[in-house]
C-alpha cells in the first residue's frame, strides 16, 4: 500500500517537473545569463588575489556560507557526540572478531603521516588549485581513520579534538571579526595584503581561513569517527544497561 | 552602532569556547551572557530599523550580487527581537531544568553539548531572518534544522531518538527540495540574490516560477509545518525536553513560516493563496481534533501548534496587509501562550514524573502558582477576552471577514470551530489541575468516565489511585523542585500575553511597520 | 546529437525520484539513509550541472600557461562548484547524526525496522 502511494507520488512529482522544465534544461548553452560566475571570474584577481575561482568564492565572497558550513560540522560533531553517548568509549573489539594483524597495524602507522602531509598540502594550496580546507581536512582524517580501524586498542581523546575544533572556529571568526575593527567594517573582508599572483603566501586572508577549516574538519571527522567506532579516550567504559532511564522533559 | 553581525559571530564564538572549555558551568554563564547581550541590543536595533529604515549589512566587502545580500529590516529587526528574548527566557529556565532533562551515559558532558547546541540554534534562527540570499538561507536554514533535530534527542530516550529520527529524515527530504529550487533559480536568474531571483522570476515562462515556488515552499513547509508536511511535529515536540519544545513551539517554525511567506510574497511572486489557504484551514481541522484525543500534555499542546500555525498561515494567505498584520499579532501571542504552557508542562512532568494528563489531578493544589501560569496562557491561546489571544484571533476574523471570499468565510468557520475545541481541551486539563480525586474516580478504576469530564479509556497511570486512596489526596510529588530562577521566565511569557491583552493598541501599532516590511524586500 | 547537460539532468532527476521513493518506502532505517543519500548525491549533480558550458576548463588561473583574459574566457562557471562543495559536506554532516541516532536506536530495539517502532510511519 505504501509502495503504491509513494510510487504515485513520484510519478505524478516526476510529470510535474517534466513537463514544466524539462526542455528548457535539455539545451545546451541556454540564453547566456550573466551570471555571478562569471563576475566572479572576472573579479577573483583583482579582489582576493587568489588563482583558484571557487576558493575566492567559497573563503571571500561568499565567506559567510562558508562559516555556516563548518558550523553544521562543528553541529554534527557535537550531535554525534552527545548521542553516542554509552557506546563511544567501548573500543572496537565488541564490533570487529579481531584487528588487522602486523601489516595493517603497522603500515596504517607508516602511511599516516604521509596522509596527513598531503592532506596539509592540499589545505595550504587551496587558493592556488583544486582543494582547499574542506578537501585536505578530510585527508587528514582518514589518516586517524585508517589507524583507528586497524588498530582496535587504539584510543583518542575526543578532549584534544574538541579543544582543536574550539580553537580553530575561534580563528576562523576571530580573522572573520578582523575585518569589522579595520576601516572596511566588514564581517570577513579580506583585510590582508594580497600579495602575487601564484605565491603561496597571497590572497590575504584566504589561506589562513582555509588553514583553520581544514584544522577544524579534520578535528571534526576525527571526532565523529572515534565516537561511532567506540574508540572515545574520554568516554566512561560502556554501563551494562543498554537502556536509558528515562528524565523528566 | 553595533554591527548585527554579532548577531551570528557571538552565538558561534561562544559555542566554540563552551566546547572549548568544556565545563558546565562556564558553559551556563557564557551563554547566558551572550544572550543576554543579544537581547539587550535588539531594541536599539529595532528602533534604528523603524527610525531610519532598513539596514543593509555588506559582507567580506564585496557587493551583492556577487557577495552576500544581508540586511535588517523591520521585520527581521522584529523578529530577532522575538528570538533573542524568548531565547535569553527559555536559557534561563534551562539551566535548572535541563540537569533533569535525561538520565543517561555521560549526561554531565551532554549539558555542555546543549547550551552550545542551543547558541547554535539561536544563530540559524537569526541568520535566517537577516539574509537576502537563496543559498545563504538554506545554509542557515540547515543550521537551524540540525541543531533542532539533534535537541530532539537530547534526552536519549526511545521515543525521542525516534522523533529525532523521523524529524531528521523529512527535514532531509525538504533540504533536498530547497537545494533544486535554487538550483533551477540560479539557472534562471544567474544571481543568488533574492532581488534578483524575484525579477527573473517574474519573467521566466510560467512553469519556472511555479516550479521554484512548489519546491520551495515543500521544503520550508516541512519546518514550518504545514499540513500535510508536518507529521514530525507532535512526536518531535513532545518528546523533546520542555525547554526545547518552548523554543520549536515558540519560535522556530514561527519563524519558518514568516520566511516562507516573506519569501513567496517577494521572490515568487506568489504565496499560492488559495492552495495555501486550505491547507492552512486543513491543518487547524486536524491538529486541534487530534490534540481533543491526546493523554499526554505535551502531546496535546503540540498538536495546538499544529493547529495554531494552520491559524496563522491562514491570516498571511489571505493576501492583505492587514492579514499580515493580523497573523503576526496571532504569531506574537503564541510564542508567548505556547512557549509558557511548554515550560510549566515540563514542571509538572519533573514533579509527578508523568506525562499523562490524569496524573496531573489536582496539582494545582500543591503548586498553585504553576497551575495559575498554566491557566492564565491557556484562556489566552483559547482566545478568551481581556487576553492578548482574544485581540488577535478576533482580528483575523474581522479580515476574514472583510475578504468577502469563500476562503475567508470558510476560514471564519473554521477558526471557531477550532476555537471551540480548544476550549474543550485546554479546560479539561485545567479542571482537572483544580479538580480533586472524586470518590466517583476513586471507585471507578476500570475505564469509566472519569469526573464527569467525558474522556473515554482507562485511567491513564493508575499508580496515582493506588497511592491517592481517599478522595481528597493529590499526586505525590516525589522529584526536584525547580527554582526560582526559572519561574522567571514562565512569568515573563505569560506577561506578554496579559499585557498583550491590555496595551494591545500598542501592540498593534508596533507590529504595523513589521507586517508592512513582510511584503517588501 | 544528445547533449552532455541534458544526460546529465536526466540521470540527477532519475537519481532524485529513486532516492525519493527509497526514502518513503523502505522499513528499514539503513536503507532509508542510503535513499536520502542518493537523493543528495541527484541534487548534488544537478547543481553542479547547472554551471556546465560546452568545453569549458576549470576555474583556476594557471601562471605561465596564456594571458588570464584568454584562460577567463573559457572557464567553467564556478558558483555552483562553490554551491555543491557547501551542499556536499551539509549533507553528510546530516547522515552522520542520522546513523548516530539509528545506532542508538538500535542498541535499545535491536532492530533498525519501522515496522516494528511504534507510529514512526512516514
Amino acid at each position: 500500500m505504501r509502495k503504491v502511494i509513494g510510487f504515485l507520488l513520484i510519478a505524478s512529482f516526476a510529470f510535474f517537473i517534466v513537463s514544466l522544465v524539462a526542455r528548457d534544461l535539455w539545451i545546451d548553452d541556454p540564453a547566456q545569463v550573466r551570471t555571478i560566475g562569471q563576475a566572479a571570474i572576472g573579479q577573483t584577481i583583482p579582489q582576493s588575489g587568489a588563482a583558484n575561482t571557487v576558493t575566492a568564492i567559497v573563503v571571500q565572497f561568499r565567506g559567510l556560507d562558508t562559516l555556516g558550513e563548518v558550523t553544521v560540522l562543528f553541529l554534527s560533531a557535537i550531535g554525534v557526540a552527545l548521542l553516542s553517548g554509552e557506546f563511544a568509549g567501548r573500543g572496537l573489539n565488541e564490533l570487529f572478531a579481531d584487528d588487522g594483524g602486523f601489516i595493517l597495524h603497522y603500515g596504517t602507522r607508516l602511511v599516516l603521516p604521509l596522509i596527513a602531509l598531503v592532506g596539509a598540502y592540499i589545505v595550504a594550496h587551496g587558493h592556488l588549485s583544486p582543494g582547499g580546507g574542506f578537501p585536505g581536512g578530510v585527508l587528514i582524517a582518514t589518516a586517524v581513520f585508517a589507524v583507528l580501524m586497524t588498530n582496535v586498542q587504539q584510543r583518542l581523546s575526543t578532549r584534544l579534538m574538541a579543544v582543536i575544533e574550539g580553537l580553530a572556529g575561534l580563528a576562523f571568526v576571530g580573522l572573520g571579526t578582523l575585518g569589522l575593527l579595520g576601516d572596511k567594517f566588514s564581517f570577513l573582508a579580506n583585510v590582508l595584503p594580497k600579495g602575487e599572483l601564484g605565491f603561496l603566501f597571497s590572497a590575504g586572508i584566504i589561506p589562513l581561513i582555509y588553514a583553520a577549516v581544514g584544522t577544524k574538519v579534520a578535528a571534526e571527522l576525527s571526532t565523529l569517527v572515534t565516537s561511532l567506532t567506540g574508540s572515545d579516550k574520554d568516554a566512561g567504559p560502556a554501563s551494562v544497561s543498554a537502556g536509558g532511564k528515562g528524565g523528566a522533559r | 552602532m553595533v554591527s548585527p553581525m554579532i548577531l551570528i559571530a557571538l552565538p558561534l564564538a561562544t559555542a566554540f569556547l563552551i566546547v572549548l572549555i568544556g565545563s558546565r558551568v562556564a558553559a551556563r554563564w557564557l551563554s547566558l551572557a551572550a544572550v543576554a547581550l543579544l537581547a539587550g541590543l535588539a531594541p536599539f536595533w529595532f528602533a534604528e530599523v523603524l527610525r531610519n529604515g532598513p539596514m543593509a549589512i555588506v559582507l567580506a566587502d564585496v557587493l551583492p550580487p556577487l557577495g552576500i545580500a544581508f540586511g535588517l529590516d523591520a521585520l527581521s529587526a522584529g523578529f530577532v527581537l522575538l528570538i533573542a528574548a524568548s531565547g535569553l527566557l527559555v536559557l534561563l529556565y534551562s539551566v535548572p531544568y535541563i540537569p533533569h532533562a535525561g538520565q543517561f551515559e555521560g549526561a554531565k558532558k551532554a549539558e555542555t553539548r546543549y547550551y552550545a547546541l542551543f547558541l547554535l540554534l539561536l544563530a540559524g534562527s537569526f541568520g535566517l531572518v537577516m539574509t537576502r540570499d537563496i543559498f545563504n538561507l538554506f545554509v542557515f536554514f540547515e543550521i537551524l534544522c540540525i541543531s533542532s533535530y539533534i535537541l530532539v534527542a537530547y534526552s536519549q530516550e526511545e521515543r525521542s531518538l525516534e522523533a529525532g529520527i523521523k524529524y531528521m529524515i523529512l527535514g532531509s527530504i525538504g533540504s533536498a527540495f530547497m537545494l533544486v529550487a535554487i538550483g533551477l533559480s540560479y539557472r534562471v536568474a544567474g544571481s543568488l540574490a533574492m532581488t534578483d531571483i524575484g525579477q527573473a522570476l517574474a519573467t521566466a515562462p510560467h512553469g519556472y516560477a511555479l516550479l521554484v515556488a512548489v519546491l520551495f515552499t515543500l521544503g520550508f513547509g516541512i519546518e514550518a509545518a504545514i499540513f500535510p508536511l508536518n507529521t514530525w511535529l507532535p512526536d518531535a515536540h513532545s518528546s523533546a525536553p520542555s525547554s526545547i519544545s518552548a523554543v520549536l513551539s515558540g519560535f522556530v517554525i514561527e519563524v519558518a513560516l514568516v520566511v516562507l511567506v516573506r519569501i513567496g510574497i517577494t521572490v515568487f511572486g506568489t504565496l499560492m493563496e488559495p492552495a495555501m489557504g486550505v491547507l492552512a484551514l486543513a491543518g487547524v481541522v486536524v491538529g486541534e481534533l487530534a490534540a481533543l484525543g491526546q493523554k499526554e500534555l505535551k502531546r496535546t499542546l503540540a498538536f495546538s501548534s499544529i493547529g495554531q500555525v494552520g491559524i496563522m498561515l491562514f491570516a498571511f494567505s489571505l493576501g492583505t496587509q492587514s492579514g499580515d498584520w493580523a497573523g503576526l499579532g496571532q504569531l506574537l501571542m503564541h510564542t508567548g501562550a505556547k512557549s509558557a504552557l511548554f515550560l510549566v508542562s515540563g514542571y509538572f512532568i519533573l514533579r509527578t514524573g508523568s506525562h499523562e494528563i490524569e496524573a496531573y489531578r489536582g496539582l494545582a493544589r500543591r503548586m498553585p502558582a504553576a497551575a495559575a501560569f498554566f491557566s492564565l496562557a491557556a484562556l489566552s491561546l483559547v482566545g478568551m477576552p481581556p487576553f492578548f489571544g482574544f485581540f488577535t484571533k478576533f482580528r483575523i476574523i474581522e479580515v476574514a471577514a472583510a475578504a468577502r471570499s469563500a476562503l475567508g468565510y470558510a476560514g471564519i468557520v473554521v477558526i471557531l470551530f477550532g476555537t471551540v475545541i480548544e476550549a474543550v481541551y485546554l479546560f479539561r486539563i485545567v479542571r482537572v489541575l483544580y479538580g480533586g480525586v472524586t470518590a466517583a474516580a476513586a471507585a471507578s478504576a476500570n475505564g469509566a468516565t472519569i469526573g464527569g469530564l467525558g474522556a473515554p479509556g482507562s485511567i491513564a497511570d493508575s499508580t496515582l489511585l493506588s497511592v491517592a486512596g481517599a478522595p481528597s489526596s493529590v499526586p505525590t510529588l516525589a522529584r526536584a523542585d525547580l527554582p526560582a530562577l526559572a519561574w522567571i521566565a514562565v512569568a515573563a511569557f505569560v506577561a506578554l500575553v496579559l499585557v498583550g491583552g491590555f496595551a494591545f493598541p500598542w501592540f498593534d501599532q508596533a507590529l504595523q511597520p513589521v507586517a508592512a516590511a513582510l511584503a517588501a524586500l | 546529437m544528445i547533449s552532455v547537460s541534458a544526460v546529465l539532468y536526466t540521470t540527477s532527476i532519475i537519481l532524485v525520484l529513486l532516492g525519493l521513493y527509497g526514502a518513503l518506502t523502505r522499513k528499514n532505517l539503513i536503507r532509508t539513509v542510503i535513499s536520502l543519500d542518493v537523493i543528495d548525491l541527484g541534487v548534488n549533480i544537478f547543481l553542479i550541472t547547472i554551471g556546465y558550458i560546452k568545453d569549458g576548463r576549470a576555474p583556476i588561473y594557471v601562471i605561465g600557461s596564456g594571458s588570464l583574459s584568454v584562460q577567463a574566457a573559457r572557464m567553467a562557471d564556478p558558483l555552483p562548484q562553490a554551491l555543491v562543495l557547501t551542499a556536499i559536506v551539509i549533507g553528510f554532516g546530516v547522515t552522520a547524526v542520522a546513523l548516530t541516532l539509528i545506532m542508538r536506536l538500535y542498541e535499545k530495539r535491536k532492530t533498525v525496522e519501522v515496522s516494528e517502532t511504534r507510529g514512526l510511519k512516514w
